[in-house]
């Protein structure tokens, strides 16, 4: 499953200088981003792919949110950023007050995405994260990869650009 | 008159009076015997104003949830068929309303005494309801009430941007669409989620 290549940060609600969201692009997961005080309502990236793909699946690591939701768009549609991902736990409450486990692992296979959205092509993606339950950390993600489909060849029957 | 119907003009005048805390305490005590019996890793609780601690109740509302049973599982356990066949065995369960894979709703009563100057006991509306064990304790929370105590903090949860129903808790996304079911593992998991004072059980009477 090729990895979709990440071009560029559009816009984020707010970064750290020394995690800034430019560390999403990279491919060194040892780099994180988070906003940039602790207690934000929710902290929000846009990322822009180098070309328009099918998403097949999405793997996150977490950096301290309670949630993480994924949003799907097109940078030449004017409609509203559609649900790929469900806002999904990768803290519980008692963890986000201890602090702990804050760098989970979810991958999310096609069974996951959302139907609706998933055989369509796509060039951003909006993270949406939250973290109700502890006011005084930063958090954000420490990576996100997009995958496409295995082969574009023979299992879609139809005819790929 | 149908089945249902049959037995409800029956029992008519019997289900219409109240059952004393006492007498629910007993019948608590013997269903949670019998269940117990057919598996001991059932988790029974009788719902209803019963557990919000009220002195009489209108009937007897179990919830009931196995380790193994969860919304994932993919066939329906046969639990319910065989905690009814064992409470009507043991005379305790006299008559059936309906039942299902996860819904029982019928009659029970206590046990007669030996001594015949007692009047025999009174027939009492039961149901059982199976739940898995994922949504068990929003299953708890919703049939234990009051009413008013439920709309109230689902309300509370939306402020706090999740939705709350009798089956889960989610986080609302933000274009408004529901997430994933946060996982829980016991009712104070999901005040605590909402930020919400915990309430005892015989404290939410609002």
């Amino acid at each position: 499953m090729p990895e979709i290549k990440l071009k560029h940060v559009c816009s984020v609600s707010s970064e750290d200088p020394n995690h800034p969201a430019d560390n999403l692009l990279g491919q060194e997961t040892y780099r994180k981003w988070q906003c940039d005080s602790a207690g934000e309502k929710q902290a929000v990236v846009v990322i822009e792919f180098d070309k328009a793909s099918v998403i097949h699946s999405v793997d996150i690591g977490n950096n301290g949110s309670a949630f993480i939701e994924v949003l799907v768009g097109n940078s030449l549609s004017s409609s509203d950023y559609e649900v790929l991902v469900m806002a999904s736990s990768f803290m519980s409450p008692v963890e986000s007050k201890s602090w702990t486990n804050i760098n989970r692992v979810r991958m999310f296979g096609k069974d996951k995405l959302s139907k609706a959205v998933c055989d369509q092509k796509w060039d951003r993606v909006k993270l949406v994260c939250t973290q109700p339950f502890n006011k005084n950390e930063k958090y954000g993600i420490s990576f996100v990869k997009f995958l496409s489909p295995p082969t574009a060849s023979k299992d879609g029957g139809g005819v790929t650009e | 008159l149908n089945h249902h119907q049959q037995i409800g003009v029956k029992h008519f005048h019997e289900f219409n009076e109240r059952i004393p805390r006492p007498e629910m305490l007993q019948l608590q005590e013997i269903a949670f015997r019998l269940i117990a019996e057919v598996d001991k890793a059932f988790i029974p609780t009788v719902c209803g104003s019963f557990r919000r601690g009220a002195l009489s109740s209108g009937d007897i509302d179990i919830l009931l949830c196995h380790p193994g049973h969860t919304s994932d599982s993919k066939s329906k356990p046969k639990f319910i068929k065989e905690i009814v066949n064992k409470m009507e065995t043991g005379g305790f369960v006299t008559d059936t309303l309906s039942i299902g894979e996860t819904k029982f709703m019928g009659v029970c009563r206590l046990p007669i005494s030996d001594n015949k100057d007692e009047k025999p006991p009174l027939h009492r509306r039961i149901d059982i309801r199976l739940i898995p064990h994922d949504q068990y304790y929003f299953g708890t929370l919703y049939f234990t009430g009051s009413d008013m105590f439920n709309k109230n903090m689902r309300t509370h949860a939306l402020e706090k941007g999740f939705t709350l129903n009798e089956y889960s808790i989610r986080p609302v996304g933000a274009t408004g669409i529901p997430g994933e079911p946060v996982p829980v593992t016991c009712e104070e998991d999901i005040f605590t989620m909402i930020d919400y004072p915990y309430k005892k059980p015989e404290e939410r009477s609002v």
